[in-house]
């Protein structure tokens, strides 16, 4: 008796493990049998070209949805999503092969009503399952752009594979157009443009934005934020200056040294930017100051009811370039020089804060709102929600520190 | 030892009946002949000896008869401290007297045998199964008893080093077949009174040796008792390897870990035995169990403590790493390439879609071929005499490898998984540890293959699970891990540094607990010595 049920027993067993091979067809999919993108494009276009898809024959019961459809079409726009596919073959392609011919990247573009309906359509274009988890960056056009950044950020992160690190992008124009120049010596735009954004913090006239740092933005109803802009010329693709986002939306551009004068505040910036003075020596003349380290720190005040702010910049840097061989070991050459470099400082920031104040603009870029929340909270609590406009009125003085260590030496 | 407990002699009268000795309740005639004919019915066998002579002792001769096996006794002895003296020195230079029965018996005992290990029976089974293990029997005539003289001597291989445990620093000897040979190489380490070897015979036909080792005063009586207790309940015709006994006395035989530490090296078994463990030496194996063993004694070597700590420490976090690369890492690759690509770093995930373009299996098939592969290449290698065997994995490991990548049936990266796999594994310094690792990693890639990351986790759940409920000898296995003994840590992970071992570890609930002197003194001199800036 206890033999039979053993046996019984072991033979259920046996069934149970059997029935895991019995499922077949695994929710499995290979490596190879998915299509790596290494770069999102997304647009918004005049629904003509979208409408193809409503144009199907659709059951009358659905009449009304249609029209829905239509009109969210009419007001925003149909969504263009172009996806930069790798092609691995290619870029592990050895020596002497003949792949190596073929081209590293290829784009697929559709338009449809929103992003998620879009890459479904996509599907028809690409045989690979669509794999977003390499995805490097984010190009948003200037048109998308407008729509906000809730509407963007809400199926980025909602989908698993879609990185905190990819870095967004806007594109002064298309970014179809961008994904589609030829990015330079490595085939890949997606990967082109990551390793430029992150390059970014050495030179300081673009920052450096990813999904993260905008979520955390978006989440923390921040007042303002600045977002690297692409542009193209032509053949070539460049990073420089920013996106203006007053609140969740796109406001306008600034340049490549009003960037600058915002990452200066940041502190955004790391060993490398130059700044050009006149050389104190001699008239008709410049030197070349190039920054090792930069401390920012903001310091909000509240004089009477008007919040006042000052920024202090400690920069230490080498002089890396004079055009004639002049000694600068003189103390006071040396002081000159910092003075002049202090100036140049100085003269960028507070263009980059009146454009920020300007009337066309009034975003606080500067972030002066979140140290201003962290040292007077209940006056934050207050002045929260109109902020932006308190920060036009927002008194801003600067006080720039500069040390020149090194002047260098010609061998 | 003789056998202390009622069924053992019970057990012996069934050998008796078995021998079919005559009815005198197992106890020798007084006449020679009958003797010989008795034993002649149970020993006739090509390789036992029966030499009878006339042993003559002045003008009185009497018959005698030396009985030994052919091979096992050193005939040399027999010959020049027996023989020669009772036949021939005994008549030319006689004692005083005539002799008889007893008085004779007495006078060739204490006069004429210049044997130093003589021991006498006159139990008919003992006598039999004493010539079995080498002695030789000298019986004469009108005498009920018998002398056995330990002449025992037989080829066996000398001390050398252990091939399966190898270590840089550290004594070079290992343990041989020999049991005495084996107690010797303990006796030389530990020259303490209290270190105690009690032997038994197990094995109803191999009547094999066994014997237990321990210091009293350290290990703990209830581990000591549980350990006799358990050999003596065994009941087995043969004992032919340690194996047998580690597999018969073992906590849980469903599991696939051992339980019990086996070793070729008489330092580790020292080092168990001042740590309050338990050593099991068996006759004709090298390999001596140590009792309890938790998993962390199965991942440390007696190395560890010969080199200086911190190396020892991080050679050891390097075998740990190789644990979890053996289990986990073919899971792994096979969760991440058919499941969880995302799970990839960004350049290492197009590196690893690039190199599996074009394999015609899923990664699951793939992983299970190779990892078939390096296995059947593994025990090839065992099996095959030595330089064929290196031959053989260099042509496998290497030429297949390279064809299979070349031919597009794997992919590399799988080729790199697999190696290095396989390496890890032999970082674990217990032979019985990393093949029970290897066998479960293929239930690991199972669980990969049908239920992605979240399987392998699973699937590493219930492995720790069942390690957490094993118990070795009433000892945790995962102790002092789980359940924590923080005191313990010091030779876990790491091995700490000297002044940390100033206690013996607990698992083994020693009755003495210090190794170096009383703590005050210790640190006395700790801190005398951190003053002068040198320990």
């Amino acid at each position: 008796m206890v033999k039979h049920r053993r046996a019984r027993r072991f033979r259920f067993a046996v069934a149970l493990v059997l029935t895991l091979a019995s499922t077949g067809c695994w929710d499995r999919t290979e490596l190879e049998e998915r299509a790596y993108i290494a770069a999102i494009g997304i647009d918004r276009v005049q629904p003509s070209t979208a409408t193809a898809n409503a144009k199907d024959p659709q059951p009358a019961a659905a009449k009304s949805q249609l029209e829905l459809i239509q009109q969210y079409y009419s007001e925003h726009g149909a969504v263009r999503l172009a996806l930069e596919r790798m092609n691995l073959r290619v870029l592990q392609a050895r020596e002497g092969s003949t792949e190596l011919n073929l081209r590293q990247s290829q784009v697929y573009a559709s338009t449809g009503p929103s992003i998620a309906a879009t890459e479904d359509q996509l599907h028809t274009l690409i045989s690979e399952q669509i794999f977003l988890g390499t995805v490097r960056v984010l190009i948003l056009g200037e048109a998308a752009a407008r729509e906000g950044l809730p509407w963007l950020l809400d199926y980025l992160q909602r989908s698993r594979l879609v990185r905190r690190q990819v870095r967004l992008l806007i594109a002064e124009g298309d970014a179809l157009a961008v994904l589609g120049t030829a990015p330079g010596p490595y085939g890949i735009v997606g990967t082109h443009l990551h390793d430029l954004v992150e390059q970014s913090i050495h030179h300081g006239r673009a920052p450096d934005r990813d999904l993260g740092d905008i979520s955390i933005y978006v989440h923390s109803k921040g007042p303002g934020i600045i977002v690297p802009r692409i542009t193209l010329g032509e053949d070539i693709m460049k990073l420089a200056g920013s996106a203006v986002f007053k609140e969740e939306m796109f406001v306008g551009w600034l340049g490549e040294l009003e960037t600058r004068g915002v990452l200066w505040v940041l502190g955004e910036i790391n060993s490398g930017p130059t700044v050009v003075v006149p050389s104190p020596t001699r008239p008709n003349d410049i030197v070349t100051f190039r920054l090792a380290t930069l401390q920012s720190t903001v310091k909000p005040e509240l004089r009477g009811d008007k919040p006042t702010f000052t920024v202090e910049l400690r920069i230490e840097g080498d002089v890396i370039e004079t055009s004639v061989l002049a000694s600068l070991t003189e103390l006071e050459l040396i002081k000159e020089i910092e003075n002049r470099v202090t100036q140049a400082v100085e003269g960028e920031i507070f263009a980059a804060l009146a454009r920020a104040q300007s009337a066309e603009l009034q975003v606080d870029v500067f972030q002066f709102g979140h140290a201003f929340s962290k040292k007077f909270p209940k006056e934050w609590e207050r002045l929260q929600t109109e902020w932006n406009a308190h920060f036009a009125d927002a008194t801003v003085e600067v006080d720039v520190t500069v040390k020149v260590r090194r002047t260098g030496r010609r061998s | 030892m003789k056998p202390t407990r009622g069924e053992k002699g019970s057990r012996s009268q069934q050998q008796a009946e078995h021998t079919g000795a005559p009815g005198r309740q197992g106890r020798l005639a007084s006449s020679l002949a009958r003797n010989l004919d008795d034993l002649r019915a149970i020993l006739d066998s090509y390789d036992i000896v029966f030499r009878e002579f006339s042993a003559g002792i002045g003008s009185s001769e009497v018959r005698a008869a030396v009985i030994y096996v052919e091979g096992l006794t050193e005939t040399t002895t027999l010959n020049e401290q027996v023989l020669k003296p009772l036949m021939v020195d005994a008549r030319r230079t006689p004692p005083e007297g005539g002799m008889t029965g007893n008085r004779l018996y007495e006078f060739i005992k204490g006069h004429v045998v210049s044997v130093s290990d003589v021991h006498e029976t006159d139990n008919f089974d003992e006598l039999v199964l004493r010539i079995l293990s080498g002695e030789s029997a000298f019986l004469i005539h009108g005498q009920r008893m018998a002398m056995l003289l330990s002449a025992k001597a037989w080829e066996m291989r000398g001390v050398e080093e252990p091939e399966t445990e190898s270590i840089v620093r550290g004594p070079r000897d290992g343990f041989t077949e020999t049991l005495r040979v084996n107690t010797a190489l303990l006796r030389r380490r530990l020259r303490d009174p209290n270190l105690k070897i009690r032997s038994t015979q197990i094995g109803r036909r191999t009547k094999t040796d066994v014997a237990v080792a321990y210091i009293q005063g350290i290990v703990n009586p209830t581990l000591l008792d549980e350990v006799k207790s358990r050999l003596d309940t065994l009941d087995v015709d043969s004992i032919l390897e340690s194996g047998y006994i580690e597999q018969l006395i073992e906590d849980d035989w469903a599991s696939p870990f051992p339980q019990i530490n086996s070793t070729e090296r008489p330092d580790e078994v020292t080092a168990g035995l001042l740590s309050g463990q338990v050593a099991i030496l068996t006759d004709t194996s090298p390999f001596v169990l140590l009792a309890p063993s938790t998993f962390v004694s199965f991942m440390s070597s007696p190395e560890d403590f010969y080199e200086r700590w911190h190396i020892a420490s991080f050679i050891r976090l390097l075998r740990y790493a190789g644990v979890l690369i053996t289990l986990f890492a073919p899971a792994l690759y096979i969760a991440f390439t058919s499941y969880n690509p995302e799970m990839f770093p960004g350049p290492l995930l197009r590196s690893a879609a690039g190199a599996r373009e074009g394999v015609p299996f899923p990664a699951f098939v793939e992983a299970l071929i190779m990892e078939t592969a390096i296995e059947v290449l593994r025990e090839a290698g065992v099996r095959l005499p030595g330089p064929i065997g290196q031959t053989i994995g260099i042509v496998g490991g290497l030429v297949v490898g390279q064809a299979a990548v070349e031919a597009g049936i794997v992919s590399p990266l799988m080729v790199i998984v697999v190696a290095f796999t396989a390496i890890s594994s032999f970082a674990i310094p217990s032979y019985s540890l990393a093949i029970a690792l290897r066998m479960i990693r293929f239930l690991m890639m199972l669980a990969a293959a049908l239920f992605e990351l979240y399987g392998v986790i699973m699937a590493g759940l219930i492995l720790l699970t069942h390690l957490a409920s094993l118990k070795s000898f009433g000892v945790n296995y995962l102790a002092p891990l789980a359940p924590v003994r923080l005191v313990d840590w010091k030779d876990a992970y790491i091995r700490g540094p000297w002044p940390l071992f100033k206690r013996r570890p607990t698992y083994t609930h020693p009755v003495d607990v210090d190794r170096m002197d009383d703590e005050r003194r210790d640190n006395q001199l700790v801190r005398r010595a951190q003053r002068r800036g040198r320990w």
